[in-house]
């Protein structure tokens, strides 16, 4: 098979499984959704296999949408390592995850069950037609469509309300995205002249290689401003997405929808798309250098301002928010500071131990009937064994304990940091990132001693839990392995051994501009070191917040985000859209007809009360209307 | 030419004049014999026959309509009354279409509701001659005949349920709103031949293009024109009717006039402004700005907070014109062709939802919450299936039609220099995002409610069809936006 | 003499919507009606000023005040409770004739064609011509019109769908 079918199969098994789930499965025996749920991501996984190990490469068109004059849409597909790279996070490890949720979700009836697995797989296909894009009208279809399948996944118990408030939240801040991705394409657009990626790349890489050193290695067609304003555009796409600073507000809400889902979309997947974009953009990036630094400043602070909320959350998957936000800050910084590589083989170790973590918190979650306060665990060490492991495997590589897999993408990028040279920006991201690695440990151990040690809680809601169906147990053995081997294939942080992800992802994102030295590696395994004894520590110590009450409470309502936002602009909403139904809206529909004579005369007498607007309402704003276009209309003539 | 009486004119002439507005003789011909078959059989055979004849008529006049498109030079008639030009004849291919689509929906409604059916068909042909005439209009004096026309033709169609105080008040809220329209719009008209002296609309731009800047009159006419043809395509601030006569009429009224008098209207400012008054765009383009600016605002924002099905479409409605004047603003043959080809598919997309909702309508009359679709995707999956396309077109989803209509808009939108116009369209499509999948939820969420919605044969070919346009035409949009182009053409230097 | 007679139409214009009693607002309709007849006859439209007269004048209005003589002159009820709408329509009709005299500044009116010939203009006989000649389209269209306004009229009149 030709690499470009392949890589329509891709898409299309998800695509396939939905239909076949919306349509039919929840008329058909379980047996069919299990199956077909879980397998189609399987499938397009192997067909990423399969383009991965042919070396496949080049950018497909399918189908030219709209060819007139200047304008041309196609529907392409980019296969390049990195979308490949992309593609087999997105089908690996959500493979793993559906076939998790097929144990997880096993107390819903047959329709809610082939609806999760309906949006699960439009969920996949949305991610998968994202990555592999190769215009930007995709990727914003993709885009929006990732919003729209999480917005549906994190609503998805609708009766609750809780649910269905969160999901409008993460829905609202993912179309603020939207807009930036259609505003900034838009620039792109219109001095480009094209939405290809590969023809908007062109026009900004040099008409002959560049010789000796280049610091600007790029053409410019259209001017600077204009570019750093679509990056910006774009950036804030990436924010919305990603969850960070200052669009980061839906993230820990979302933590309503089942845990599968949190650990597929709110780990794994989607709020790596910021990433990815980033990564996906870079020779814009690399031009733009304000929108560049404002990446690694926005990747920096996120990571250290999300990593002290947690450490005063209780609830064991906001916990695990927390962390995602501040470990895609990292990713952010990396990617921020030119270093893709290394952000992107964190992205992949992310994807790895923070699905673990979710995964074995969802065994637990399970078995305590819907508990997630971490209060009310403790002592699960002696009754949940494997799962107490893996999430000690997964919690010790969040923290970056060599030689689990974290160890080696943080240490990365903390590395590459410190040592670029010439950059004060890239200095200062390195000592936020190493105050936050410290701060990671401790609030990773904190949840880790206060969930699984000591004495069981007086108020556990369960005094024996059963141990989880195999289902779920192995995709969670699975990635315990891969969290504790996937280090060997970069060791690039002890500055010895094999840098496979940087290799493989040099054609699509450029080689490492600059080397490290040992100077990096000894820090590092200082960093580590800190790091570590923190985690333990955690075991004894409470978190010092706990002795400055302004600063709990701080930090308990988190840095007052939601409040501010709901003061500055949720309320004034409310009041405008209050104010709209109460003055507008309703005098049209309740009040009484008395300008309507011909109606009073033909006897029509029921009328009067019934859904009925002032016609003279119409003519006021009609004639209000006219008075302020002539105003306009005057002073353009006069102007 | 000044119109002066022309005595030498004669049959030949005539007879060849006729030829130009082939359309609309064609269907006139066939309302003249549906008033007569109306008249001849009984009462019970009637409804039928003049559904068939309506439905031959515009059938007839869609292909000659094609045909000239086609084949024939189109060019001024009857002393510049009235031309049979592309832009004409584009115009003709959609009001046919869209009244075949309007008697396929309706004959089921009227049997369900009990109306009679035989006059509603009449007024639907009525309306669409009403529609092409303005389309082909290129005197004032046609202009406003064809406005009257379609208009009248739609009073008494929103007062069609006669027994129905909302259908009533709808007509008579219409009829005084409509008529203070026109008086803004007839006012206008006159100011602009008294700056002018002539009423013939190519005759004008030709009169104007030495002194037209500065001229009081001609400022005053474009204000109490554009004023009054803002009130047609239902832009803000003169949209207050829409939602109130759209909530009242009967469905299939409601979605033959959100799109059909709303074309109309496009054709209308499009030929008086662009064809009329191209030495005063400055004008007229600042002031079309001010009401596509507030229509995408006020039309948005009102639509979140709807509860009734029609009053959001119909707030939607507004929010689409002023997307569509963002191409007109913008002119220019790439412009109007962004205006034509959105109005086509606009059609498909407005008219696939209304009908759809008129399905849910059952013998207690129509019903248009959000309540009422619960479960619609497994009480009628083709119904499900088609509102689902019409929304995520509406919202400008790709690859559907709606995306490639804003997207044509917006690109000329941002050529001609409006750029600020594009950004708040944009921020405001986005918004819309939010209450067309406000729409699909109820449709797709598991509900206990499973009894089928029926849907007659000719009802599903037209939903079937107008959501196959909406799909196909997405993905192979290039052929009709070449048609607006050529639609365009008459109209961009 | 034209502003006197302008004055007049909309001295009844304004008669016809503020008395409340239906036959007094159709006298001022007669009073309009007669005015504007004035106009065309100033405007030396001779034909249309004797149909002015003899059809809207005379036969419309006479059948309007049958009407209103058959159903009896009911005192149309309902006072506005809109108080400050009125205020602010007051103000915004203001405003809009203040902007449009404004607008008027130093307008300079169109002289009249000299090419009309003045001696047949607005004739019965010039008329005639030009409705079949050069008007033939507008003049056909405007059947259509009251064609369709009369099939309306019809069936909004009728009382029952059994009717007919």
């Amino acid at each position: 098979m030709t690499d470009q079918a392949l890589a329509l199969l891709v898409l299309l098994f998800p695509v396939a499984g939905a239909i076949l789930l919306a349509g039919r499965g929840w008329r058909l025996p379980r047996i069919f959704t299990v199956i077909v749920g879980p397998g189609v991501v399987w499938a397009s996984f192997v067909c990423v296999l399969a383009l991965w190990s042919g070396k496949a490469h080049g950018d497909f068109t399918y189908w030219t949408w709209i060819k007139s004059g200047s304008l041309e849409v196609p529907f392409n597909l980019l296969i390049d390592n990195l979308s490949i790279f992309m593609c087999l996070v997105i089908t690996g490890v959500g493979g793993l995850i559906v076939t998790y949720s097929v144990g997880y979700m096993e107390h819903e009836d047959d329709p809610s069950y082939a609806r999760f697995f309906t949006y699960m797989d439009v969920f996949i296909f949305s991610m998968l037609l994202l990555v592999l894009a190769g215009n930007f009208i995709f990727l914003i279809v993709g885009w929006a469509m990732v919003g729209l399948s999480s917005y549906l996944l994190i609503g998805f118990w609708y009766q609750r309300h809780s649910a269905v408030v969160a999901a409008r939240k993460a829905f609202v801040m993912n179309v603020i995205g939207d807009v930036g991705m259609i505003l900034g394409t838009f620039v792109i657009f219109v001095n480009t002249q094209s939405v290809r990626y590969s023809e908007v790349f062109a026009q900004l890489t040099p008409s002959q290689p560049c010789t000796g050193i280049c610091h600007l290695p790029y053409r410019f067609v259209f001017d600077t401003p204009t570019l750093e304003l679509a990056a910006f555009l774009l950036l804030v796409g990436a924010v919305a997405k990603s969850a960070q600073i200052p669009l980061h507000t839906w993230l820990p809400d979302a933590m309503e929808g089942p845990t599968p889902v949190s650990a597929l979309i709110h780990a794994a997947t989607m709020v790596t798309a910021g990433v990815y974009l980033v990564g996906r953009m870079h020779p814009i990036y690399d031009v733009a250098v304000y929108a560049h630094g404002a990446v690694a400043i926005i990747g920096a602070v996120t990571a250290l301002f999300a990593a002290t909320i947690a450490i005063v959350q209780t609830d064991i998957k906001r916990v695990l928010a927390y962390s995602t936000m501040s470990q895609i800050g990292y990713m952010f910084l990396a990617v921020g500071i030119g270093a893709y590589a290394a952000g992107f083989f964190h992205l992949l170790s992310h994807a790895f131990f923070k699905a673990l973590l979710f995964m074995a918190a969802g065994n637990v979650i399970h078995a305590m009937h819907d508990e997630q306060d971490m209060r009310k665990y403790g002592g699960l060490w002696g009754q949940m064994r494997p799962t107490s492991i893996s999430f000690l495997v997964g919690s010790l590589s969040l923290v970056g304990v060599i030689p689990l897999v974290g160890f080696f993408s943080k240490e990365q990028i903390l590395g590459l940091a410190f040592s670029k040279p010439n950059d004060s920006l890239a200095l200062i991201v390195w000592i936020i990132g190493a105050v936050t690695a410290l701060i990671t440990g401790f609030y990773t151990g904190r949840m880790w001693w206060m969930s699984f040690w000591g004495k069981p809680s007086p108020q556990r809601p369960v005094e024996h839990p059963h141990a989880p169906p195999l289902v779920m147990m192995v995709p969670v053995g699975i990635l315990a392995v891969l969290a504790t081997v996937g280090g060997v294939i970069q060791t690039g942080a002890l500055g010895v051994g094999p840098a496979k992800v940087n290799d493989f992802l040099a054609p699509a994102v450029g080689p490492l501009r600059w080397e490290g030295d040992w100077s990096e590696v000894v820090i590092g395994l200082s960093t580590m070191v800190l790091a570590t004894g923190l985690f333990l520590a955690a075991m004894r110590i409470r978190p010092w917040s706990n002795y400055v009450p302004w600063a709990q409470r701080l930090l308990e309502r988190k840095y007052y985000f939601d409040e501010v936002y709901d003061a500055a602009f949720v309320h004034p909403m409310d009041a405008v859209a209050g104010f709209a139904l109460r003055g507008i809206e309703e005098p049209v529909i309740d009040g009484a007809v008395v300008d309507t004579g011909l109606l009073t005369r033909a006897g029509a007498a029921s009328l009067s009360l019934t859904q009925s607007g002032y016609f003279r309402n119409y003519v006021l704003v009609f004639v209000g209307g006219a008075v302020v276009a002539a105003v306009i209309l005057l002073l353009r003539a006069s102007s | 030419m000044p119109l002066t009486t022309d005595l030498s004119y004669n049959w030949s002439q005539a007879l060849a004049d006729l030829n130009q507005i082939a359309a609309i003789a064609t269907l006139t011909g066939f309302f003249l014999l549906a008033v007569v078959v109306d008249l001849v059989l009984p009462r019970s055979r009637r409804g039928g026959a003049v559904a068939i004849v309506a439905v031959v008529g515009f059938s007839y006049s869609l292909a000659s309509a094609t045909y000239r498109w086609r084949y024939a030079q189109g060019g001024p008639a009857y002393h510049g009354f009235a031309t049979g030009d592309n832009f004409a004849l584009f115009f003709e291919v959609l009001f046919a279409s869209l009244g075949i689509l309007t008697v396929a929906l309706s004959h089921s409604y009227l049997k369900r509701r009990g109306l009679l059916e035989s006059e509603f068909h009449l007024l639907v042909m009525a309306a669409v001659i009403g529609m092409m005439v303005l389309a082909s209009a290129t005197s004032l004096v046609t202009v406003f005949l064809g406005l009257e026309t379609l208009s009248i033709a739609l009073y008494i169609m929103c007062g069609y349920a006669r027994t129905e105080s909302r259908s009533q008040e709808a007509a008579a809220k219409y009829l005084l709103v409509g008529g203070f329209a026109s008086a803004f719009v007839l006012y206008g008209m006159a100011l602009v031949y008294g700056g002018s002296g002539t009423t013939v609309i190519p005759e004008i731009a030709k009169n104007l293009a030495s002194s037209a800047t500065g001229n009081p009159l001609l400022l005053l006419g474009i204000l109490l024109m554009g004023v009054g043809f803002a009130f047609k395509v239902s832009a803000a601030p003169f949209h207050m009717w829409t939602p109130d006569v759209y909530q009242g009429a009967p469905l299939p009224v409601t979605a033959f006039m959100s799109v059909g008098t709303k074309a109309a209207a496009f054709a209308m400012i499009i030929r008086v402004f662009a064809g009329g008054l191209p030495h005063l765009a400055p004008e007229w383009q600042t002031l079309l700005a001010f009401v596509a600016a507030t229509s995408m605002i006020a039309g948005n924002l009102m639509a979140i907070v709807q509860t009734s099905l029609k009053r959001l479409l119909a707030y939607s409605g507004v929010a689409q014109a002023g997307y569509m004047l963002i191409g007109v603003i913008a002119g220019g043959q790439n412009g109007l062709a962004a205006v034509l080809y959105y109005l086509f598919v606009y059609m498909f997309m407005n008219f696939g939802a209304f009908a759809v909702i008129t399905m849910l309508t059952d013998a207690d009359g129509e019903r248009d919450s959000f309540g009422d679709l619960e479960g619609l995707g497994r009480r009628n999956w083709l119904l499900a299936g088609a509102m689902t396309v019409f929304m995520l077109s509406l919202a400008g989803f790709p690859p559907s039609v709606g995306f490639f209509g804003k997207l044509f808009l917006f690109t000329a939108g941002v050529g001609a220099g409006y750029t600020w116009l594009v950004v708040l369209a944009v921020l405001m499509s986005v918004v819309s995002v939010f209450y067309y999948i406000r729409v699909l939820i109820p449709i797709w969420t598991p509900s206990p409610r499973l009894e089928r919605v029926p849907a007659s044969l000719s009802t599903q070919l037209a939903i079937g069809l107008s959501g196959v346009a909406s799909l196909g035409l997405g993905l192979y949009p290039t052929t009709l936006f070449i048609a607006g182009q050529l639609g365009a053409g008459p109209l961009s230097p | 003499m034209f502003f006197v007679a302008a004055a007049m139409a909309i001295l009844g214009g304004i008669g016809v919507i503020s008395f409340h009693q239906p036959i007094r607002s159709v006298l001022s309709l007669v009073v309009v009606m007669l005015a504007l007849s004035v106009e065309f006859l100033l405007l030396s439209a001779q034909f249309i000023f004797a149909v002015q007269i003899i059809v809207y004048a005379g036969a419309v209005m006479v059948l309007f005040l049958f009407v209103i003589a058959l159903l009896g002159p009911a005192r149309e009820l309902g006072r506005g409770r809109l108080r400050f709408q009125a205020w602010l329509s007051g103000l915004f009709v203001v405003v809009l004739l203040g902007l449009m005299w404004a607008m008027l500044q130093g307008v300079q009116y169109r002289q009249p064609d000299s090419k009309a010939d003045m001696s047949v203009f607005g004739t019965v006989q010039a008329i005639g011509a030009g409705l079949f000649t050069t008007y033939l389209y507008p003049f056909e269209l405007t059947s259509i019109l009251l064609l369709v306004a009369a099939i309306g009229a019809i069936y909004l009149s009728r009382k029952r769908i059994d009717d007919l």
